[in-house]
């Protein structure tokens, strides 16, 4: 049997995935907390095997962050990454720091129990790519990298000359980014730009 | 020609030379006047070239031949040149004067700048002063710049009723009753050695109202990026509400499949096992409904450390009263639990001490754990982790201070001051 941690902000979606957890004799839920703040103390003193980490999670603490460090001192837990949101840097980033799989949340499919499993038996499943979001005349998949992360400094509300500053990059290039994104959704402020891309999910910033 | 006999020659050669020199010193005058340029030079341009033309008039009538009577013309002909030479001598010095760099023409061209200027020695005394900057002193202090440092000091006070005095990068700008705002600026210059006071008044009415404007367009900029910093957190809560719709269908759906498979099988009893399926579907549902009930608003971020600290078997020391404000309680929750993760990690504490006072302008919290003797590396820096840069971060995004110490106890000491900024 293993024991599951599971992480996650919302009541509703936690106590799914308990009633899951709980269901199925394979797994024993060992913890159940709303914040990744404090997932790395329950690894050290709970014999943890599994974690199901959902990415905003309450006290604005980032699970991939999280993940990424238990990964790196508990390299034996196997950690699953639950999220709805399409910010398509989640999955290279869980990649990048050995999260063992990944899965966009769906209520209406019973798929991760089966991923739970091929997991704890080493297999690492990953979606080939992040779910496709609208944003004004444009999908998701239509920006390049750069553009996302112009976007994704976009929301902070700053100017383009801190952007500039964070990225590395000349104003020139930030405003040749915003003015290409324009194009793209239709949008004819960076405002309605930055609402776009916060009320699609493609873009998330600080986690 | 009378017969005056050898005097009459003799001054008719005297008046002749006389008249070639002065006919010389004419062209010479008209020389001058045309290499000097400026409106001014063209009047003494045009008197130099009726001179010139006048004696020109004069070495061709007398060298012509022309039969005057000896002593009236002859005569009054030095006269009229000698008043010739002195009006060209008066041209010519009037045009090197205005070649010439002087005190006066120093102190002329100064008063036609539309800047203020002061020089002076280290003491004060001036050296030069133009004329806008004594109107500017009388503005001020009633009467010219008699001592620059003297004058500085009452620009720097800017108590003068009806002067408004503002600051920009440390330079005092005064706005005076005209709506005009002048900026004041003092230097110190060395030149061959010496030490001279510089001060140099600008109007920077038109680059005040344009910063004014800017500063207003900022304002409003700061106001929409604020809301929508504000909107982006709304958006994960309306991202959440989603989910927990999204959900309450999947419960609804469930609902009804349950319905319909316990109306299937009063038609068709079924066996055990079937019956057995559908009783643990009702049981979930039901398990799951309840729940629903229970949800109401979210918990406090510092449920989470307290029960997390209880979990893992430290006792948390209280002192004083943990505020109101919902980012500064984020913060000491962030605050405890990267505590708590360092306590039991690092110091295998089991006790952890946090002290919130809350002081006239700012909260001061500070949180302490025992630091276990093998552990010890004695006082100093510590080398933060991500998890500490991380909550250093935040406390400074939020307006704040953090310091970490080592030594005894492990300590992280942060000072919030109130009203900061809220979370992004």
């Amino acid at each position: 049997m293993y024991n599951v941690m599971i992480v996650e902000d919302d009541p509703m979606a936690r106590r799914l995935l308990e009633i899951m957890v709980t269901s199925d004799e394979s797994y024993h839920l060992a913890v159940s907390v709303e914040s990744a703040s404090v997932a790395e103390v329950y690894c050290m003193t709970e014999a943890i095997d599994l974690i199901l980490m959902d990415v905003c999670t309450a006290l604005h603490a980032s699970g991939l962050d999280a993940a990424i460090k238990i990964k790196k001192r508990f390299p034996q837990i196997r950690i699953i990454i639950i999220t709805s949101l399409p910010e398509c840097s989640f999955i290279e980033r869980a990649r990048e720091g050995g999260v063992d799989s990944f899965w966009y949340k769906d209520p209406f499919e019973n798929k991760l129990l089966d991923i739970m499993n091929r997991t704890m038996m080493g297999e690492s499943i990953y979606p080939d790519q992040s779910p496709t979001s609208n944003m004004g005349l444009a999908t998701s998949s239509e920006f390049t990298e750069r553009e996302l992360d112009v976007l994704r400094e976009l929301i902070s509300g700053d100017t383009d000359e801190m952007i500039a500053e964070r990225l590395n990059l000349s104003v020139h290039t930030i405003k040749k980014h915003v003015k290409s994104m324009f194009q793209k959704t239709g949008c004819t402020t960076r405002t309605q730009l930055a609402v776009m891309a916060l009320e699609s999910g493609i873009v998330v910033r600080g986690i | 020609m009378s017969g005056l006999g050898d005097f009459g020659t003799i001054v008719q050669s005297v008046d002749l030379i006389f008249m070639f020199l002065n006919w010389a010193t004419s062209l010479f005058v008209v020389i001058g006047a045309l290499l000097v340029r400026g409106k001014r030079m063209m009047r003494d341009l045009l008197m130099a070239l009726l001179l010139f033309t006048v004696d020109s008039w004069f070495l061709l009538l007398f060298t012509g031949g022309v039969d005057m009577d000896f002593p009236k013309a002859w005569v009054l002909m030095p006269i009229a040149l000698a008043v010739f030479m002195s009006m060209k001598i008066d041209l010519y010095t009037a045009q090197s004067r205005n070649q010439e760099i002087s005190r006066f023409s120093i102190q002329e061209s100064t008063n036609k700048f539309p800047i203020g200027l002061c020089f002076s020695r280290l003491d004060g005394h001036p050296y030069l002063v133009n004329a806008r900057m004594d109107e500017l002193s009388y503005r001020i202090a009633d009467q010219p710049v008699m001592n620059a440092n003297e004058f500085f000091a009452q620009v720097q006070a800017g108590n003068r009723e009806g002067i408004c005095r503002t600051e920009r990068d440390g330079i005092p700008l005064l706005r005076f009753p005209d709506g005009r705002t002048w900026s004041f600026q003092k230097e110190l210059l060395k030149t061959d050695g010496e030490e001279i006071l510089q001060i140099v008044a600008i109007d920077t009415t038109e680059l005040e109202l344009l910063l004014e404007k800017r500063r207003n367009e900022n304002r409003k900029l700061e106001e929409i990026n604020h809301r929508l910093q504000e909107y982006g957190k709304s958006v994960e809560s309306l991202a959440t509400a989603k989910e927990w719709l999204d959900t309450k269908m999947r419960i609804h759906d469930t609902i009804g499949q349950n319905l319909m498979a316990t109306k299937y099988l009063f038609y068709d009893k079924g066996d055990e096992a079937r019956r057995e399926a559908i009783r643990e579907n009702w049981k979930r549902t039901v398990r799951m409904l309840q729940h629903d009930e229970d949800v109401t608003e979210p918990d406090d971020g510092m449920k989470y450390f307290l029960d997390a600290a209880r979990k893992v078997g430290v006792a948390v020391h209280l002192d004083g009263s943990i505020p109101k404000t919902p980012s500064v309680r984020e913060l000491i929750a962030a605050s405890g639990i990267q505590m708590l993760t360092n306590a039991v990690r690092h110091a295998d504490a089991r006790e952890l001490w946090v002290i919130i006072e809350d002081e006239l302008m700012n909260y001061r919290m500070l949180f302490y754990n025992e630091v276990k003797k093998e552990a010890k590396v004695g006082s100093g820096n510590v080398v933060e982790g991500g998890g500490l840069s991380g909550l250093r971060k935040k406390v400074e995004e939020l307006g704040g201070i953090m310091t970490v110490s080592s030594g005894e106890y492990f300590q992280i000491e942060i000072i919030m001051p109130k009203g900061g900024r809220d979370y992004v």
